[in-house]
């Protein structure tokens, strides 16, 4: 679609263009290359998600294939990000302050959403610097563009969502200058690019919501502490998303600490939301007394009013340990609410299983948890899971707890992200690329004196 | 000074004792001239922790060193540079993204390149290893950092390579490849749509500089090549498997040893992803760099040169219906 170019009392410079017609950079290109030049802007512009990032491949769509400059302004609250690019292929940003003129320049095209061509005087006289100012607000930028003088601006609007946020501002050198076909492509330029655009902003806010709500779902950064060396992984079962129903958290002081391994039945947002809860409710828990038994079921107590409010059947397997040094080694309490017994490899490879059992959380059916007492000597590991490991299938079944522990004897007295990669690499070379549920592994590790 | 801190290194991978080996690295990175000194940190890790790990990774091809004490020492060593990075200041010439192909275990390379940018005054995120495709393009998507460094140290991770190219590039963000899995040409990185490539830790710092601002899409490969190595990826597993039972039929029971046995299961899903990615870059060398280093692993391990002609011949039968599968090995295994 094609706009009449008026020319604008009320603009700086306005003028026609003059067009020798053998010269101009458009009638080089055919009917061909202006089509290919449009489905390579198609192709090119769809895939970016990320506002910079797409304001470049405009900018590398611009030169030096429709002009010899190019400027991309994006309009960022009282701002106007400013990138540009010459036929060097160098791109600058700058940011510079939205100008208050609506009058002339940009901040006509940005207020009117219509497309504007100028021509700027060779001369470095007030008005044409004046012009050039009026859509280079940034005097860097400025001077890629005034090397070219003179020039002809062309000036066009991004328009999304019903507002124009931005403009692409293409300049050629005189005698190159735009014809109306050449005008029509540029337009048709800047709607691809406004539409990517906008998408891209559109997805930096949405991003960023749910990036913020999102942040205590996901796995706590692992402390040190002294001597005591802790490593996880989580793996959701949903690969594009970082959140799951799997999780596990560590707090409280050097001395006295708590560990939770947990499992939310359900996978995805929802899980996630509820873990989040878990993992709260056990840190207010811990605060108030660290025996793991009790954790569980004031936890118990404070998820099961949660389940019954929400509308599908939820419950949660945890396993909570309470950890002391004690001289060389350190002491771990152990209870659990229905979670996968956890194992205790030795430092010379011997493998034994910590026997706790208890019902599960959320259904308020506290019955008493039995805690384990177990000791870490030095180079002793505890290593804990949750079922998305032991039940994620292969060719022949599931992983399961065997293939487990015939692994973990291998890695006495190896660091604990050695033993936790090593599951994780088998587990996903069991899998071959099948689906798997979420998994949560997790090891405690007594380094040497 | 140099040699004996390598030395000392190693004992402390020996031993898998991180507190030895941080010891071990700050002492030599206090000689090298401390760490204000970004070049000094670099050095170290060249020259001591990946020395020393080589020497790792030469023990278990010798058999000498369990895949776990492997693991246990390479866990150490990851530790080591994780807490040298730590140390440099942030960078402020551009984001890049620090991650392993798909299928790609070998964590170690990353790191160090990653420290290494960070030295170089890049600022980075290392992703580690592993990381699925999704979640890693998710992130390019999300964050549009300046460029993406991938790290490829087995043949068959340049087949994840690829993809990830692909969707680094559809979200404009240039690529730069490095690691073993590579030519010191360049050749394959070029072929698989990267940008640009690092032949070592160092260097990749000032190739990052020389990428372009913005990336386009990456042109299909159309090349008959391409269409076989996705056939081959499409039934690794089921490939491998049946090269497995085909060697163990031509070689009877009894013939071999256990340890061998073992070690040829690790092996032939390698050995069938090093056919598929020498297809995709069509470079045959691909696959005499795996023929070669299979045959290390099994001479170790007491097999001999029949044994590994053995394994060349049923992954031929295997792969009788791809013509240039078929024809690659003929040329680069069976002589």
């Amino acid at each position: 679609m094609s706009r009449p170019v008026l020319p604008d009392p009320r603009s700086d410079v306005t003028r026609p263009v003059p067009r020798p017609a053998a010269e101009r950079l458009a009638d080089h290109l055919t009917r061909a290359d202006r089509t290919r030049l449009l489905s390579e802007a198609a192709r090119g512009l769809f895939g970016s998600l990320h506002v910079e990032r797409t304001v470049f491949r405009l900018l590398a769509l611009a030169v030096p294939g429709l002009a010899d400059w190019a400027q991309v302004v994006v309009r960022r609250g009282r701002s106007l990000e400013c990138t540009a690019a010459s036929v060097d292929g160098i791109a600058l940003d700058a940011v510079t302050r939205a100008p208050t003129a609506p009058a002339s320049g940009l901040a006509r095209v940005l207020r009117t959403g219509r497309t504007q061509l100028v021509h700027v005087a060779d001369a470095a006289d007030n008005e044409s610097a004046a012009t050039l100012a009026a859509f280079v607000p940034d005097p860097t930028l400025r001077a890629g563009v005034a090397a070219l003088r003179p020039a002809d601006l062309l000036a066009l609007p991004l328009t999304g969502r019903s507002t124009t946020f931005g403009a692409l501002v293409l300049a050629r050198q005189a005698g190159r200058g735009f014809d109306q076909d050449d005008i029509t492509l540029c337009e048709e330029l800047a709607r691809l690019g406004a539409g990517a655009i906008d998408s891209a902003r559109l997805y930096a806010e949405r991003t960023h919501v749910a990036d913020v709500l999102s942040r205590s779902l996901r796995p706590p950064e692992l402390p040190e502490r002294p001597r005591t060396r802790v490593a996880a992984r989580l793996r959701t079962a949903l690969d594009h998303i970082d959140v799951g129903g799997d999780f596990y958290d560590v707090h409280g002081p050097d001395g006295d600490w708590t560990f939770v391994v947990g499992d939310v039945c359900g996978k995805g947002v929802e899980a996630a939301v509820l873990t989040g809860k878990a993992r709260q409710a056990v840190r207010t828990a811990a605060l108030v007394d660290r025996s793991p038994d009790r954790v569980l079921a004031l936890t118990d107590a404070a998820l099961s009013a949660e389940v019954e409010c929400s509308d599908e059947d939820r419950f949660i397997t945890m396993l909570v340990g309470r950890v002391r040094p004690d001289g060389e080694s350190l002491r771990v309490d152990i209870a659990t609410a229905g979670h996968p017994q956890p194992y205790i490899v030795r430092s010379d490879g011997g493998v034994e299983a910590v026997p706790v059992e208890g019902i599960v959380a959320g259904l308020g059916e506290d019955t008493g948890r039995p805690t384990a007492h177990v000791t870490l000597e030095p180079l002793d590991t505890l290593f804990c899971y949750t079922d998305g490991m032991t039940e994620a299938r292969g060719s022949d079944g599931f992983f399961g707890v065997d293939r487990l522990t015939r692994l973990l004897p291998l890695y006495g007295g190896a660091p604990p992200e050695a033993l936790v990669e090593a599951v994780d690499h088998a587990v996903a070379q069991h899998r071959d690329g099948r689906p798997h549920d979420d998994i949560a592994l997790f090891a405690v590790h007594r380094e040497r004196g | 000074m140099r040699v004996t801190s390598t030395g000392q290194f190693l004992d402390a991978l020996a031993t898998a004792d991180p507190a030895a080996a941080l010891a071990v690295a700050e002492n030599a990175l206090s000689d090298a001239g401390g760490p204000e000194a970004p070049d000094a940190v670099v050095d170290v890790l060249v020259h001591v922790v990946c020395a020393a790990q080589h020497e790792v990774g030469t023990r278990w091809l010798a058999g000498r060193w369990s895949v776990a004490r492997e693991h246990a020492a390479t866990a150490v060593s990851e530790r080591v540079v994780a807490a040298l990075g730590d140390r440099l200041p942030p960078g402020d010439r551009g984001h890049v993204v620090v991650a392993c192909a798909d299928r790609e275990w070998h964590a170690l390379p990353a790191r160090v390149v990653d420290v290494a940018l960070r030295a170089g005054g890049w600022h980075t995120t290392y992703l580690g290893a592993s990381l699925p495709p999704v979640q890693l393009a998710q992130y390019l998507h999300d964050t549009g950092p300046d460029a993406l460094a991938l790290s490829c140290s087995l043949a068959g991770s340049l087949l994840g390579a690829r993809r990830t190219i692909e969707a680094s590039r559809e979200a404009g963000v240039p690529v730069l490849l490095g690691g073993s899995a590579l030519d010191r040409e360049g050749l394959r990185a070029a072929r698989l749509g990267a940008h640009g490539y690092a032949p070592d830790a160092r260097s990749a710092a000032d190739v990052v500089a020389t990428l372009p601002r913005t990336a386009s899409p990456a042109a299909p490969l159309t090349h008959p090549g391409a269409d076989e190595a996705a056939e081959i990826g499409v039934r690794r597993a089921i490939l491998a498997a049946a090269v497995r039972d085909r060697v163990d039929l031509a070689i009877g029971p009894g013939a071999v040893g256990e340890e061998w046995l073992e070690a040829l299961d690790g092996l032939v899903p390698l050995v069938v992803d090093a056919v598929a990615a020498a297809l995709l870059v069509t470079d045959p060398t691909v696959l005499d760099e795996a023929r070669d280093w299979a045959g290390m692993v099994l001479l170790h391990r007491g097999a001999g040169g029949e044994e590994l002609a053995t394994v060349g011949r049923s992954l031929a039968d295997e792969l009788r219906e791809l013509p240039g599968a078929a024809a690659l090995l003929r040329h680069h295994w069976s002589a």
